[in-house]
C-alpha cells in the first residue's frame, strides 16, 4: 500500500449560515489521527468533508498525491441502519459488489475475517447486536482495501467487550494506512492514535500527541487533558 | 445479482402481499374475462393502474435503508459505478418483487380461466405491457427514497405515482402506465405491435430518467438539486407520455389479419371465433331455446346469424347480430341474456348517430317491448303483446323502421 496523505488547509464549513468548522488545518500521513471535542464541535462534519473530498472537488482538502490515481477512502459513519433481511456475509458481499471489487467473495471473506465476524457471518442483520452491526459496517468499508480510513465514533454505543474488539480490529487495520477517527472516549484515542486534534466550536484547539496534550495541560490522564482543553464549553 | 440478496425480508413479503391483494381485487371486479385465455392476461393487467403506485410506495419504503446517506457512504467507491450499481440493484430488487406479485395474480387469473373451460391462445403482449408501469413505479419509488431516505417517502411515492398516472390519463397522453383492462371485445383483434414498441420505449425513457435522478441524488447528496431533478423527471413522464400518445392514437389493438369462425345451428346460426368456441354447442342450444317464441310467432329466423364482434370500428353487416365479447359465451349468462341478444337483428344507421333520433328511440322501445314479451313467454305468464304484434315489431326492427303507431298504442308491463 502506497503512502497516502490527507491534507486539510483552512477548511471552513457553514450550514445554513452557521459556521460548523472554521479554518481547520492539519496533515496526516500513514498514521492514526484522533479527532476529539465536545458534542457539536464539528467532528462528524470534518470527517464527512474529508470523505466528500474524495469524490467531489474541495480545494481545502487534498487526499493522496495528485500524480497517483484517486485514492480509496473508506468511511464508517456514526449510527446507521442496515437491511435487516440480509446476513452479515450477504451485506459485506453486496458492499464489495457495489464497490466493484474484482473478487467479491474473496474480498468479502477477507474483510469479514479482518472484522472478526466469522462466527456471525450467516446471521441476519436484524438479529445481531449493535457491536456486530458496527463491525459489519467496518468490514464493508474494508472490502476494497481503502488507502484512507475515516471512522466516526466507531466504538460509541457498544458494550465494553465489543469496544475492546473494535479497538483491536482498528489497530490491526491501521498500519500502512492513514486513519482519522473521531471519538468521545479517551481510551480509544489513547490506545489507537498517534496524534489527536481537539476541536472546540469548530475551531482547532490542540493538535499533537497524547503525551503532548497531557504535558500542555498538566493533567495526568488524557481524559483530564481533554476536559481541560475543552473547559468552559457546554 | 448480489443486490437481490435479502430480497425476501418480512417487510418485503408484507409489501408483496399488499401489492398482490390490490392487484387481485381489481381482477375480480369483473368476470367477463373468465374462460377466455386471449383476454384473461389483458384484464389481469387492469389492476396495475391501482397497484403500481403501491409498489412505488413499497420501493421507497424497502430501499430507503440501502439509499440512506450513511449506507451509501459506507458502500461508496471510486467513480460513478458504485452509485449506478446501488440504484440499479435497488430498482431491480423491487421490479423482481413486483413481477413476482403480478405473476402470481396472472397465474391465478389463468388458472381460474382454465378451470372454467378456457379456450384460445394466451397472447404474449400483456406480459410485456405489465413490465411498463411496474418498472416506472419502482423507478419513481427508488428516486424518492434516494432523495428523502425516510419512511414517509413511501407515502409520497404512492401519491406522486397516482398523481402522475392520473395526469397522464386525463391529458390523453398515453399511457405506458394505463395498460390492460380493455372492456371491448377482443374477438378478431390482436395487439398492435407498433403501439407496444412505442409505449415500451416511452416507459424505458421514463424509467431511465427517474433512475438517473436517483443516481444523482445518491451521488451528489444535494437535496434541492435532487428535488429539482425529480420535478423535471415528472414533467418528462407527462411529456414522453404525450409524445408517445400522439404516435399511437391510443390504439392498443388492431383487427387480426385472419379471424376464423366456427358456426353451429340454424335459425339463428351462431358463429364464434375459434379461440372462443369452447362452449359453442351449449350457447347454440341456449339461443335456439330463446328464439323458440319468436319462431312460434312466425318470425323468419332462417337468415339470421349471431356472430362474435370484430371489435369497434368494424362494419356490422345486415343479417348478422354482432355479439359483445362474452355476451353469450362467458360465465354467468342467463336465459334472459340469450333472448335479449336476439333483439338487434340489423345494423341500423340510427344506432351509430351522434344525437339520438326519434327513430332510435322507437327502435329501443320496440326492443324493450319484445324483451318483455320474451321474458313473459319464458316465464309462462301472459305477455302484453300478441304474437302477431311481436312478429311485426321484430320485422320492423330488422327493417330499421319502427312506425310510431306500432309502439305508441302498446301498454308496456
Amino acid at each position: 500500500m502506497g503512502r497516502t496523505c490527507v491534507e486539510v488547509r483552512g477548511l471552513t464549513v457553514s450550514i445554513q449560515r452557521r459556521t460548523i468548522l472554521e479554518e481547520v488545518s492539519f496533515s496526516v500521513c500513514d498514521e492514526v489521527l484522533g479527532i476529539a471535542g465536545p458534542n457539536g464541535s464539528g467532528k462528524s462534519t470534518l470527517l464527512r468533508s474529508i470523505e466528500r473530498a474524495a469524490w467531489r472537488q474541495n480545494d481545502a482538502v487534498r487526499i493522496g498525491d495528485p500524480a497517483m490515481t484517486a485514492p480509496r477512502v473508506g468511511y464508517l459513519p456514526q449510527g446507521f441502519d442496515m437491511p435487516k433481511g440480509m446476513t452479515v456475509r450477504e451485506f459485506v458481499e453486496y458492499a464489495a459488489w457495489i464497490k466493484n471489487s474484482a473478487t467479491v467473495r474473496a474480498s468479502a471473506a477477507e474483510a469479514i475475517e479482518a472484522a472478526q465476524l466469522g462466527a456471525f457471518a450467516d446471521r441476519r442483520l436484524g438479529h445481531v447486536s449493535g457491536g456486530v452491526a458496527q463491525r459489519t459496517g467496518f468490514a464493508s468499508v474494508l472490502v476494497d482495501a481503502p488507502d484512507v480510513l475515516l471512522l466516526d465514533e466507531p466504538t460509541t454505543g457498544v458494550d465494553i467487550h465489543q469496544r475492546e474488539v473494535m479497538r483491536e480490529i482498528i489497530a490491526a487495520q491501521s498500519p500502512g494506512r492513514t486513519t482519522i477517527l473521531s471519538s468521545h472516549i479517551a481510551e480509544d484515542l489513547e490506545q489507537l492514535c498517534d496524534r489527536i486534534l481537539v476541536l472546540v466550536k469548530g475551531r482547532p484547539r490542540f493538535l499533537g500527541s497524547v503525551d503532548e496534550a497531557r504535558a500542555e495541560t498538566g493533567e495526568e490522564t488524557l481524559s483530564g487533558a481533554l476536559l481541560s482543553l475543552t473547559a468552559g464549553v457546554e | 445479482m448480489r443486490g437481490l440478496r435479502g430480497l425476501f425480508s418480512r417487510a418485503s413479503l408484507i409489501c408483496l402481499i399488499v401489492f398482490a391483494s390490490a392487484d387481485l381485487l381489481v381482477l375480480f371486479t369483473r368476470s367477463t374475462w373468465i374462460g377466455f385465455l386471449g383476454y384473461t392476461p389483458e384484464w389481469a393487467n387492469a389492476g396495475l393502474y391501482v397497484a403500481s403506485p403501491l409498489i412505488a410506495g413499497a420501493s421507497a419504503f424497502l430501499t430507503r435503508v440501502y439509499l440512506s446517506p450513511e449506507l451509501v457512504a459506507i458502500t461508496r467507491g471510486r467513480g460513478l459505478g458504485p452509485s449506478i450499481r446501488t440504484i440499479a440493484s435497488a430498482w431491480v430488487r423491487m421490479v423482481v418483487l413486483a413481477l413476482i406479485g403480478h405473476a402470481a395474480v396472472m397465474l391465478i387469473a389463468l388458472l381460474v380461466s382454465a378451470f372454467f373451460g378456457a379456450s384460445g391462445a394466451i397472447p404474449w403482449a400483456p406480459f410485456v405491457y405489465a413490465v411498463m408501469p411496474i418498472s416506472m413505479a419502482c423507478a419513481i419509488g427508488v428516486a424518492l427514497a434516494a432523495i428523502f431516505p425516510h419512511v414517509w417517502s413511501s407515502g409520497l411515492a404512492i401519491l406522486t405515482t397516482y398523481g402522475l398516472w392520473y395526469v397522464v390519463v386525463i391529458s390523453d397522453a398515453a399511457i405506458p402506465a394505463n395498460i390492460g383492462g380493455a372492456t371491448i371485445s377482443l374477438a378478431g383483434l390482436q395487439y398492435r405491435l407498433s403501439t407496444l414498441l412505442i409505449l415500451l420505449a416511452a416507459a424505458a425513457v421514463v424509467t431511465a430518467t427517474f433512475l438517473t435522478v436517483a443516481v444523482l441524488a445518491v451521488r451528489r447528496q444535494s437535496f434541492p438539486r435532487s428535488l429539482t431533478a425529480f420535478a423535471v423527471a415528472c414533467f418528462c413522464l407527462v411529456l414522453v407520455g404525450t409524445v408517445a400518445g400522439g404516435h399511437t392514437s391510443g390504439a392498443t389493438f388492431e383487427p387480426s389479419q385472419q379471424v376464423d369462425f366456427v358456426c353451429e345451428g340454424s335459425a339463428p346460426r351462431i358463429c364464434l371465433t375459434v379461440d372462443h368456441s369452447a362452449r359453442l354447442s351449449e350457447v347454440a342450444a341456449a339461443v335456439q331455446r330463446a328464439a323458440q317464441p319468436l319462431r312460434d310467432a312466425g318470425v323468419d329466423m332462417e337468415t339470421l346469424t349471431l356472430r362474435e364482434g370484430w371489435g369497434e370500428g368494424q362494419a356490422h353487416p345486415d343479417g348478422e347480430l354482432l355479439l359483445g365479447f362474452g355476451q353469450l359465451n362467458g360465465i354467468g349468462v342467463t336465459e334472459s341474456d340469450y333472448a335479449h341478444a336476439l333483439l338487434q337483428p340489423a345494423s341500423c344507421a340510427d344506432y351509430f348517430v351522434e344525437e339520438p333520433t326519434p327513430q332510435l328511440e322507437r327502435l329501443f322501445t320496440a326492443a324493450q317491448l319484445l324483451a318483455e314479451w320474451l321474458d313473459a313467454k319464458r316465464a309462462g305468464t301472459e305477455p302484453s303483446l300478441t304474437d302477431d304484434r311481436a312478429r311485426e315489431l321484430y320485422d320492423a326492427l330488422r327493417a330499421c323502421s319502427v312506425d310510431e303507431e306500432l309502439v305508441d298504442d302498446v301498454d308496456p308491463q
